[in-house]
């Protein structure tokens, strides 16, 4: 059996977003470099960081409720039984 | 950065045509943003039939929306990246040469630079039936330099583009031989 508090996966999406905040910033890094800043390629980066946020802006609303500190049980010996919640 | 800097562009040259993949080859990417945006719903309606607990229980239902969450921005960053790498593939058509700027991924880029007056033929090519029906195909352009062929693929009206590089071949190669019989002082 394994105990350990949700907000693991927090810190999880946490990484993630500092990933795609290097990714962002690498692809705009390229367009400015090669003085590719047109009409178009500022739409679509307009559009693409709009959409980021309204997507980190639904999560936020979503999880504001949710206690952290809720611990989670993985119960190996339950993880076999055809328990719908995976030993959860 | 301006791309005049970028090529290192020369006093007397200015840029003529700055030529991208025909935004029409872009639909496809398009599309499957849509349908991987689109999956996820026929997902939730899956499982609410058949785990209607994950989508309540008090643990799996914040791991569902970070999941998602994760699934949305990943579907977003990989539409955006391929823009860009679509958007950075360049051709560059100036009064004396012309570089071919090819983004391959992230992280590796070629550049390919051919003076206008080694062009020795260039082909057009449309093939297939959106390329015709929306006028987009592929350019070969042969030289006789140490890269002997360019291939330029999905460029806008590559008929009227090959004339142009033509012309423009045609007129260097008269500067370069006119330059090349005058007396040196």
């Amino acid at each position: 059996m394994i105990t350990f508090p949700l907000y693991i996966f927090l810190f999880i999406y946490l990484l993630f977003l500092l990933f795609l905040v290097f990714f962002i910033t690498i692809n705009i890094y390229h367009l400015v470099h090669m003085g590719n800043i047109t009409f178009v390629s500022t739409v679509i980066t307009i559009l693409f960081l709009s959409y980021t946020v309204l997507i980190i802006f639904w999560t936020a609303q979503q999880l504001l409720p949710v206690d952290w500190q809720t611990p989670i049980i993985i119960n190996f010996a339950n993880l076999f039984t055809g328990n719908p919640n995976f030993g959860i | 950065m301006l791309l005049s800097t970028y090529i290192h562009q020369k006093s007397y040259e200015h840029i003529v045509y700055k030529v991208r993949r025909d935004l029409i080859t872009l639909l496809p990417a398009i599309f499957g943003f849509i349908l991987l945006l689109a999956a996820p719903f026929g997902a939730y309606f899956l499982f609410s039939k058949i785990f209607p607990s994950l989508l309540t229980n008090s643990i799996t239902l914040p791991l569902t929306i970070l999941f998602a969450s994760i699934y949305f921005l990943s579907v977003g960053l990989f539409f955006y990246t391929y823009f860009v790498n679509f958007y950075l593939d360049l051709l560059i058509i100036t009064n004396d040469r012309l570089l071919h700027i090819n983004q391959i991924g992230m992280f590796a880029r070629s550049i390919s630079e051919v003076d206008l007056y080694k062009i020795q033929d260039i082909t057009s090519k449309i093939d297939g039936f959106f390329p015709a029906l929306f006028k987009y195909g592929d350019l070969l352009i042969q030289t006789a330099g140490t890269q002997e062929k360019f291939m330029i693929y999905n460029v806008p009206d590559p008929e009227g583009l090959r004339q142009i590089i033509l012309d423009l071949a045609e007129e260097d190669r008269k500067f370069h031989s006119l330059n090349s019989t005058q007396p040196t002082p």
